[in-house]
């Protein structure tokens, strides 16, 4: 969708993962709000501010559409490549904390999953870009991550969900903007009492 | 090859053969559902044209018209039957039949 609203509920996502991580009892409040009340919240808003500008569609939902093969493939490069990133940044493939610090490039480079499904279903190629921006986002961040060792293991991979949700987040309110003013509302006249 | 093999004379439905309502079953084909506004702005027609091929493909019985309320508006949800659907690739078909073995 062109109204930024998909890009708020990722970034709500990634910038409230690493409240989990800090504090476990934030799993419930996390599934409350994440999972039941922002899916309808949005859907609240997109009724008033989205429907009623550019009109409501529900996209032709096909059960055949999972492909476990791509999927598979996916992960194996992401190995691939993680191998290769442990080997360059620390020549010890072993160790296996030198695989935490990989985390946010792992995170970063399965991004492409959700980036292959969206040029899949709208046929627009820019969304390689979400994939494309979040492998080297947790690139950056393993590599400062290896060069700076952080106290926690977890600490490189709540900086690039928090940097990436911050990011998510004044993308989709940017486009949210951008949406209204360039989209008026449309007044149709509908009347069901004129109707035969 | 005749006429006959190539499914002549042909039986083009009349109801979806007019550029709106063609318009209108192309885009409910793609979707599973879309509202009046989404085809207005897919289509350009106007509320008036759009109104009056709506009733005529909802008759045949190829699209369902689903009226409700939303923000105290009145809101209408259009979506292509299961007949429709089949009517609709039948057409596909034989249009397919009328420009196959044409030379660009």
């Amino acid at each position: 969708m062109k109204d930024g609203f998909s890009e708020i509920l990722a970034g709500f996502f990634f910038t409230m993962t690493p409240a989990i991580f800090i504090n476990p009892s934030f799993i419930s409040i996390f599934v409350v709000f994440y999972i039941i009340f922002l899916p309808q919240l949005i859907e609240r808003a997109r009724q008033k501010y989205t429907y009623p500008r550019v009109g409501y569609v529900k996209p032709r939902t096909d059960e055949t559409d999972f492909r476990p093969k791509g999927l598979l493939a996916l992960l194996l490069i992401v190995i691939v490549c993680s191998a290769i990133l442990v080997m360059i940044m620390t020549q010890n493939i072993a160790n296996y904390y030198n695989w935490f610090i990989m985390f946010p490039f792992i995170l970063g480079m399965t991004m492409l999953a959700p980036s292959a499904y969206l040029v899949d279903r709208t046929g627009s190629k820019i969304y390689w870009g979400f994939g494309i921006v979040t492998t080297i986002l947790g690139l950056v961040i393993s590599y400062l991550t290896t060069t700076f060792p952080p106290d926690g293991i977890f600490d490189g991979l709540l900086a690039f969900s928090m940097v990436l949700g911050a990011g998510l987040l004044v993308g989709g309110l940017i486009k949210f903007g951008y949406f209204i003013h360039s989209n008026p509302v449309i007044e149709v006249q509908e009347d069901y009492s004129s109707e035969q | 090859m005749s006429n006959e093999d190539r499914g002549f004379p042909l039986e083009i439905d009349k109801i979806i053969h007019e550029p709106a309502r063609l318009q209108i079953m192309t885009q409910l084909y793609v979707v599973d559902e879309a509202d009046f506004i989404y085809i207005m702005r897919q289509t350009g027609l106007t509320w008036g044209n759009l109104s009056s091929h709506m009733s005529k493909l909802e008759e045949a019985g190829y699209i369902d018209v689903k009226k409700e309320f939303q923000e105290k508006k009145p809101h209408t949800i259009l979506s292509m039957t299961k007949s429709g659907r089949v009517a609709f690739e039948k057409y596909r078909k034989m249009l397919d039949k009328v420009f196959e073995g044409l030379k660009d």
